[in-house]
């Protein structure tokens, strides 16, 4: 999943990022409104973290401007104004969770994938596909009962497949929420990725779960098939 | 407590009290005086009348008086013509000492006696002369010895030594007869004389109008109706006599009883006149002291009336005058902490409150403004603080979810010492303030070279300067001493470099320059900025204000910087202003006063530390 950061401070913006990246989270940064309403608006994003207080642009604006041009992305605001009435105002005029600082970087993770499987309109936060068990709060594989242990990445890859579930992902879009804009785009590292996965997923396994469809892209077999 | 509406009241039943004892008085003495006026006047007519009345009935009276002596008088000199030759008149004569001396005895020894002779005296016919008959009076009173007649005439003549008068006058004092000396001039008999008894005679020493000194004999004699013998007497020297008699004919005492009676009617009626004067007067002043009381009693009621209806209109009026004083209290016990508006229409505002109205709705939103002001900043404040800890929160958290490498461990406590710092900085400013705000800032003073303590400040924050990619430059020439606190003009200096280089351009100049200037050291910083906008100017020292609402990347100034600067300022006795041209950039001046004495550019005094 790929998220974007806008926050102008600095130090809380690089740790935030690492924490989020360290849970398999793609994450673009923008220092003030001007370059977040320009990344958001270029890019897409599972997901929007959003301050409030930005230079050239306040995050409410945005906010406000982003839901009338229909950019529907779900967007988290995360800022020191916590009083009730902002609560309110920057739910009503479109954001989807609000988080006041300080805030314990757990409960931030915990929103975060929330707005994600609500996003992909999952309730269950435990995956299951076949034998295929994934806890997408712990982030823990199982298959078949057994543990397996993924890097983030190869987790971010699989559950991105498995909230697809039964659908072809495109390499492009794989490249687009799984890989930030300072990674490098290499032109099969999606399928290097896909090996990885495949060989812990799948190998030593009765059905492979995931399948290649030539010429389109990816899939992970659906609970019917 | 003072009360507007009792003081009103107070002062209108004060003016009241005196407008209505004034208006009581001066109806009650006007009044009073005219009652009099008019009891004068009836007074002074009833005397007047009276006074008439009773000098006519005198005047009738004494004209009855006359009338009945005259009468008398008539009837008596009636009665003298109709007597006979025989009958003899009351006579009053007069006699000098000579005469007497003559006919006293012999010698020229005053005697001024005539007891022993007296003159009679009868009438004949009515233009007859009358006869003087000496006559001798005895020890017993009818003991008469006459001489020979004599007549009137021939007194005088013969015994010319005896110069002597004689005038017989009537009862009442008129006379009848007298010689002819007298008749010019007749003899006045006094009240002493006319009560004189019977043959019992007086002495009286008189001056006529010659100048002769006489000696006058009064005797009172009857007036006889029919002779009557008498005893003639021999045993004095006297010569013979004929003897007369006469007796008592007419008495007054009919006419004194008339008199006495009609002058008792006179003083009768005169007392009833004045008795009646006395009642009419008194009769009238009892009226009008009815009617003065009933006056008194009319006005009591009136002015009492009035004043309770005053008072009771007063108070009403009052109450009704100071409504829009009662209408502003309530509309100021209704202005909440919420809204800071006082509900009041204007249009019903009194002209003499309207400037007091004005006002407190002036301060009213001066003070909203200055509350929102302050809401906004504690805001501000949280906030500021929040992100800081937030960062720092995360940063730590972050690193802590999982093993990592000491490297990482040391870039993270690293980071951590920055965020710390930044938020020391802002706890330091905001306690700054807090000190300011307190009044507990001392202020330390000291000789200082501004220039020096400016190459201190400069030196400091070139490296910041450089990584920014500012050029930095100080202008200085020659010394400029100031005493003031070091300390806050360095924290002074520093912020405003801080703002200059915050504001600026990429690769723009920051500019310090120091001079005097009129017994000031002026200290300017010139930044080429992106400048302030003119309407932003006049609020640029108030707290938590910044000329764009959000923040700018990094700060640490969270908008106090200015304040706290214009705070030192205040308490150094300098003063600041700015100049700004958006997109230019923005001068910012500092004056202090001069010190008196001027110190060596190499170190300031109290320290002593030399530059390096």
């Amino acid at each position: 999943m790929k998220l974007l950061l806008v926050e102008d401070h600095k130090p809380l913006a690089r740790a935030v990022k690492q924490g989020l990246e360290e849970e398999g989270f793609a994450v673009d940064l923008a220092a003030d409104g001007e370059e977040g309403d320009y990344k958001a608006r270029t890019s897409t994003y599972d997901l929007v973290i959003l301050d409030l207080m930005l230079p050239k642009i306040d995050g409410l604006t945005l906010l406000q401007n982003w839901r009338k041009n229909g950019i529907n992305t779900h967007i988290l605001i995360l800022t020191a104004k916590g009083e009730l009435v902002d609560k309110v105002r920057g739910l009503d005029l479109g954001a989807d969770d609000y988080l006041t600082k300080p805030f314990e970087i757990d409960e931030l993770l915990a929103r975060v994938r929330a707005l994600i499987r609500r996003k992909h309109d999952v309730k269950d936060p435990v995956l299951r596909i076949h034998d295929l068990e994934i806890d997408t709060a712990a982030r823990t594989v199982r298959r078949n009962g057994q543990r397996i242990h993924l890097t983030p990445r190869e987790y971010a890859l699989l559950e991105y497949l498995a909230f697809h579930q039964g659908k072809v992902v495109t390499r492009p879009m794989i490249w687009e929420h799984l890989y930030d804009e300072e990674d490098e785009n290499t032109s099969n590292v999606v399928d290097v990725y896909i090996r990885y996965l495949r060989n812990k997923i799948d190998r030593g396994f009765e059905k492979p779960l995931i399948l290649t469809r030539w010429g389109e892209g990816y899939m992970l077999r659906s609970t019917d098939e | 407590m003072r009360s507007i509406r009792l003081s009103l009241v107070i002062y209108l039943l004060v003016l009241l009290a005196v407008a209505l004892g004034a208006f009581f008085s001066f109806v009650y003495a006007s009044a009073t005086d005219q009652m009099q006026g008019v009891q004068e006047r009836l007074r002074t007519t009833l005397k007047a009348k009276y006074d008439l009345m009773g000098e006519r009935l005198e005047q009738q009276n004494k004209m009855t008086a006359e009338r009945l002596k005259a009468a008398f008088d008539r009837e008596l000199r009636h009665r003298v013509h109709l007597l006979p030759q025989e009958t003899f008149l009351t006579l009053w004569f007069k006699v000098t000492p000579m005469m007497v001396c003559g006919m006293a005895g012999s010698g020229s020894q005053p005697v001024g006696l005539a007891t022993n002779y007296a003159w009679a005296v009868w009438a004949g016919e009515a233009n007859e002369p009358w006869l003087v008959v000496p006559i001798a009076r005895g020890a017993n009173l009818f003991d008469i010895h006459v001489r020979d007649p004599w007549r009137m005439e021939q007194f005088g003549r013969d015994e010319p030594q005896v110069e002597g008068f004689f005038q017989v006058s009537s009862d009442t004092g008129t006379p009848l007869r007298a010689s002819r000396a007298l008749r010019k001039e007749h003899l006045r008999l006094e009240s002493e004389q006319l009560k004189l008894e019977l043959l019992k005679e007086r002495f009286d020493d008189i001056v006529l109008a010659s100048g002769k000194h006489h000696r006058m004999v009064t005797l009172k004699s009857p007036v006889g109706m029919r002779p009557f013998s008498f005893v003639r007497r021999s045993e004095n020297r006297m010569p013979e006599m004929p003897v007369f008699f006469w007796q008592y004919s007419m008495s007054t005492n009919e006419l004194d009883n008339d008199l006495a009676a009609l002058q008792k009617r006179l003083e009768d009626t005169r007392g009833a006149m004045e008795a009646e004067s006395y009642h009419a007067y008194s009769e009238q002043g009892r009226q009008s002291e009815v009617a003065l009381a009933s006056l008194r009693t009319w006005l009591v009621v009136t002015i009492l009336i009035t004043f309770l209806g005053i008072i009771g209109g007063g108070i009403w009026l009052v109450r009704r005058g100071l409504q829009p004083i009662e209408r502003i209290s309530l509309a100021v016990s209704k202005v909440s902490e919420k809204d800071f508006a006082l509900h009041l229409a204007p249009e019903r505002t009194p002209i003499e409150l309207a400037s007091i109205v004005e006002k407190l709705k002036e301060t009213l939103s001066s003070l909203k403004r200055a509350f929102e002001r302050e809401k906004q900043a504690a805001a501000d404040i949280s906030h500021e603080l929040r992100t800081p800890i937030a960062s720092l929160m995360a940063t730590i958290q972050v690193c802590l979810r999982k093993q990592r490498a000491p490297e990482e461990y040391r870039k993270t406590l690293q980071s951590c010492a920055d965020i710390g710092q930044q938020l020391g900085g802002l706890v330091e400013r905001l306690l700054a303030l807090a000190r300011l705000d307190a009044g507990t800032d001392q202020v330390e003073t000291q000789l200082v070279d501004v220039p020096e303590l400016a190459e201190q400040c400069v030196q400091m924050i070139r490296p910041l300067a450089e990584t920014q990619g500012l050029h930095l430059r100080l202008d200085r020439n020659g010394p400029v001493t100031v005493e003031t606190d070091a300390a806050k003009l360095r924290d002074v200096l520093i912020n405003l470099l801080h703002n200059a280089m915050q504001y600026n351009k990429p690769h723009g100049d920051v500019e310090v320059r120091i001079c005097k200037l009129d017994g000031h050291a002026t200290l300017e910083v010139r930044d080429t900025g992106v400048g302030i906008p003119s309407d932003a100017l006049p609020h640029l020292f108030e707290r938590f204000y910044r000329v764009d609402p959000s923040r700018q990347s990094d700060t640490i100034h969270a908008g106090l910087g200015l304040s706290i600067v214009k705070g030192y300022l205040d308490l150094m006795g300098g003063k600041i202003d700015v100049e700004s041209q958006v997109g230019q950039g923005s001068t910012f001046r500092v004056r202090l006063p001069l010190a008196n004495e001027v110190l060596e550019p190499t170190y300031t005094k109290k320290s002593g530390v030399p530059l390096a």
